[in-house]
């Protein structure tokens, strides 16, 4: 019994070792025209395939929980020594209001670089590509301001999410939780 | 007399406009901690500070104004029971005796919407708070990347 155990967890180690991290979702087999802050169209995921792929979800009206995304998100870069083969994506869920001008907009605010792009396109791409993240959005709350105009603020999921470079989902966490950027970073230096 | 206004003035100013990383207090009302994140003209901004009440009984904080635009409002995030991140207007704030309130990302923050200028860091942007029973207060505070 004792030569079958000895013979046998070795083997156990090794398809274990092989695994690698668990997979959440593929996303290989999907494909989503959008266009980028600069109006480039970017297919999604190919363009980025051989590459890790960090991602957040984000209205650019949301003045609280979306940058808090979004400065995580700079923050796990930041600590990554802003490496090259990590690409990191902001992709709105609000497309009718953000449109590239305004996304490139944002991008300066908040001073990134041209590895980090946001993401954009039409209703519908968008509300699949939504549907394939499992991210949900809904207007939720409307205020008029004194000059008389409408503006509507979202419910909307809070995640932000690491693909592998096979477009694998391996990694998710809620995206604007304080704690992210550090558990992110210990993911990736127990991936490579 | 000119001058004399013009220094009274001056002093004034001192001292109701100061700078969130000194304090700013309405009678016992203490506002420190603050910042306003930058944006662009036209978009979404929130401030963030912490407001203490010294008072000897319970105040009220009723509503914000800023220079930078003429619509703002108090919201708090919160997470909705469908696991959805979403805001809810505040229409004010209750402030008890010796208590601590935290506007704070991710929680209580003042909505600076549509702002008629650019928002940039190193700039500031004026609010004035006002109170149930304390005189009002108005505060500079810094534009900038993260409160952290």
């Amino acid at each position: 019994m004792k030569q079958l155990l000895i013979l046998f967890f070795p083997l156990v180690v090794l398809i274990n070792c092989q695994s690698g991290p668990e997979v959440i979702d593929d996303l290989s087999d999907t494909s989503f025209k959008l266009l980028n802050q600069d109006s480039v169209t970017v297919t999604f995921p190919d363009d980025y395939q051989g590459k890790y792929i960090v991602m957040g979800f984000i209205y650019t009206n949301c003045p609280d929980i979306c940058p808090l995304i979004t400065q995580n998100l700079i923050k796990i870069q930041r600590e990554l020594g802003y490496p090259e083969d990590v690409q990191f994506l902001g992709v709105t869920f609000d497309p009718e209001r953000d449109t590239p001008s305004v996304l490139a907009d944002y991008k300066e605010v908040f001073k990134l670089d041209e590895n980090f792009d946001f993401l954009t396109g039409t209703s519908e791409t968008i509300s699949a590509f939504m549907d394939s993240v499992r991210v949900r959005s809904q207007v939720s709350l409307s205020t008029i301001t004194s000059e008389g105009k409408e503006i509507y603020f979202m419910n909307h999921s809070d995640k932000i999410m690491v693909l592998d470079p096979k477009s694998r989902v391996i990694i998710e966490y809620g995206g604007s939780m304080p704690q992210v950027p550090n558990l992110i970073i210990e993911d990736f230096q127990s991936l490579k | 007399m000119k001058i004399l206004s013009f220094l009274t003035l001056s002093c004034f100013l001192l001292f109701n406009c100061t700078s969130p990383k000194k304090k700013a207090s309405s009678g016992v009302i203490e506002i420190t901690d603050g910042w306003v994140r930058p944006t662009k003209a036209g978009k979404m901004s929130a401030a963030y500070f912490k407001l203490k009440n010294e008072t000897a009984t319970t105040d009220t904080l009723l509503r914000i104004s800023s220079d930078v635009t003429s619509t703002t409002q108090i919201h708090e995030s919160f997470e909705t029971d469908d696991g959805l991140m979403g805001m809810r207007e505040q229409k004010f704030v209750a402030l008890p005796k010796g208590e601590t309130i935290a506007f704070k990302q991710g929680g209580l923050h003042v909505m600076i919407i549509q702002p008629d200028l650019d928002l940039v860091e190193g700039d500031s942007v004026t609010l004035t708070l006002q109170f149930s029973s304390s005189k009002d207060l108005e505060i500079s505070l810094p534009i900038k990347a993260s409160g952290n």
